[in-house]
């Protein structure tokens, strides 16, 4: 829609950061990875309780087009994470970063689309969810996908591996 | 063109007839004016030179209207020519451009109401307002700068998008909020979220009669439908166009103290069109 950055994309952006550094959802930090550009954030998302990726810290960032809202940010894994949902280049696949009418079969019915309704606080409670609950219908990593379906001990055993990798670092 | 050569002994897929159809509406709609400056209604004719039935539909509108404004075809074409003829009917009238104002002000609370946060909406909001306020100002000390701020700012991406957004967050927020009496008109769609995120939300998804239905009626706003589809009982002659009232024939006549938006559909397609007595209606 836009070509260039709009105004209105930059002020919405630091809205939404200003709203999430007084209200930040409990164990999420996002926020722009320098002052000068915020169309490139880092996120920190740390593991959801009673899953094996419980403990670790994971970092992502966001890079959000010129015409935010109208589209969504792209949200990527900058370490180690191995998840149904996650390309192996650490792309994060869930519905609410698609745009409506984008492969309209590969998600189940009733999940939520991005529309300019939403924000980066939805886009990050969702990636929690989708951390906690992966969703093999609409796999993103095939070997992830496998492992997670067939063999439980094995998928929680490479998690915990990413979890150590990722404090270690 | 794309990129790929194409094997000429088999069918294109539906993947390259996507990919076609997509460069040729990109190609076309980047082209155009998000809206066009007015132009006489024989502008419209020469587009239908070769057909009979459209010509005496023409004809037959060239006694009631006087004029046409183009929009871009890029689906977000009904908010557009609704809000720029809405915008139109009230800027230089004191009364209806407050009123117009205190509406749009007041739609606000129907969008808090179904749960959607200020700061997705404000900034649109506030450009839908500021755009307006300053067209009333303008108004005062000169009409027809205020005409040529009109035509600029709905060409202004930025503004003109703001606008549309907000437009389609109120259509959405409405059909929300009376989901009871909408969810039945919705064909195939069990779930009004669902219909709003991906049909009324969205950036570039046409609108449908429901959407008129619930944005007139969200904001009190009188909308007469001009439709132009060449058909053939159309042509007989005496027969009138059709033209259908929104919300319905009975509001549509309430609200057209605050101002009438008239738009011209053609399938798939919403223009503005100007009538040739605007304050009779």
């Amino acid at each position: 829609m836009y070509t260039k950055p709009s105004a209105t994309a930059l002020k919405r952006l630091m809205k939404e950061y200003k709203e999430l550094t007084v209200n930040a959802p409990d164990g999420i930090t996002a926020g722009p990875i320098s002052e000068d550009n915020f169309f490139e954030w880092e996120a920190l998302i740390m593991g959801p309780d009673d899953t094996p990726y419980e403990g670790g810290v994971f970092t992502a960032t966001i890079t959000f087009p010129h015409d935010y809202p109208l589209n969504p940010p792209e949200m990527r894994f900058t370490c180690p994470m191995f998840h149904p949902n996650v390309y192996e280049n650490g792309v994060v696949c869930i519905s609410i970063l698609h745009p409506p009418g984008d492969d309209p079969n590969m998600y189940e019915s009733s999940s939520e689309r991005w529309s300019p309704v939403q924000s980066v606080e939805k886009i990050l409670l969702s990636v929690v969810s989708m951390i906690a609950e992966p969703n093999d219908e609409s796999g993103a990593n095939i070997d992830a996908c496998k492992v997670w379906r067939d063999n439980r001990e094995e998928f929680n055993r490479i998690v915990r591996d990413n979890v150590r990798k990722t404090l270690e670092l | 063109m794309s990129s790929f050569q194409r094997d000429p002994s088999r069918s294109p897929t539906d993947l390259e007839i996507l990919e076609h159809q997509q460069s040729v509406v990109e190609a076309h709609t980047s082209t155009q004016l998000l809206v066009g400056p007015q132009e006489p209604l024989a502008a419209l004719a020469k587009e239908y030179r070769g057909s009979e039935s459209f010509r005496a539909q023409i004809e037959r509108l060239t006694q009631d209207y006087q004029a046409i404004r183009r929009c871009r075809g890029d689906g977000n074409c009904f908010y557009r020519a609704f809000a720029m003829g809405w915008y139109e009917a009230v800027h230089s009238d004191p009364r209806r451009c407050a009123q117009a104002l205190r509406t749009l002000e007041e739609s606000a609370d129907c969008l808090q109401q179904v749960g959607f946060e200020s700061l997705v909406f404000e900034d649109f909001l506030k450009t839908a307002t500021d755009t307006l306020h300053t067209l009333q100002c303008t108004s005062r000390d000169s009409p027809a700068d205020a005409e040529a701020l009109l035509e600029q700012s709905f060409q202004t991406p930025e503004v003109s998008n703001s606008i549309v957004v907000y437009l389609r967050m109120l259509t959405s927020a409405f059909l929300r909020q009376h989901q009871d009496d909408y969810l039945p008109f919705l064909e195939g769609e069990p779930d009004m979220v669902r219909f709003c995120t991906g049909q009324v939300e969205a950036m570039g998804v046409e609108s449908e009669e429901i959407h008129l239905i619930a944005l007139t009626r969200a904001l009190g706003v009188s909308l007469r439908v001009v439709y132009l589809d060449g058909s053939p009982r159309a042509s007989e002659s005496g027969r009138p166009v059709t033209i259908h009232p929104f919300p319905n024939a009975e509001e549509c006549a309430a609200n057209a103290s605050s101002g009438v938006v008239t738009l011209l559909y053609r399938p798939g397609h919403y223009d503005l069109i100007y009538p040739n007595h605007p304050t009779s209606q």
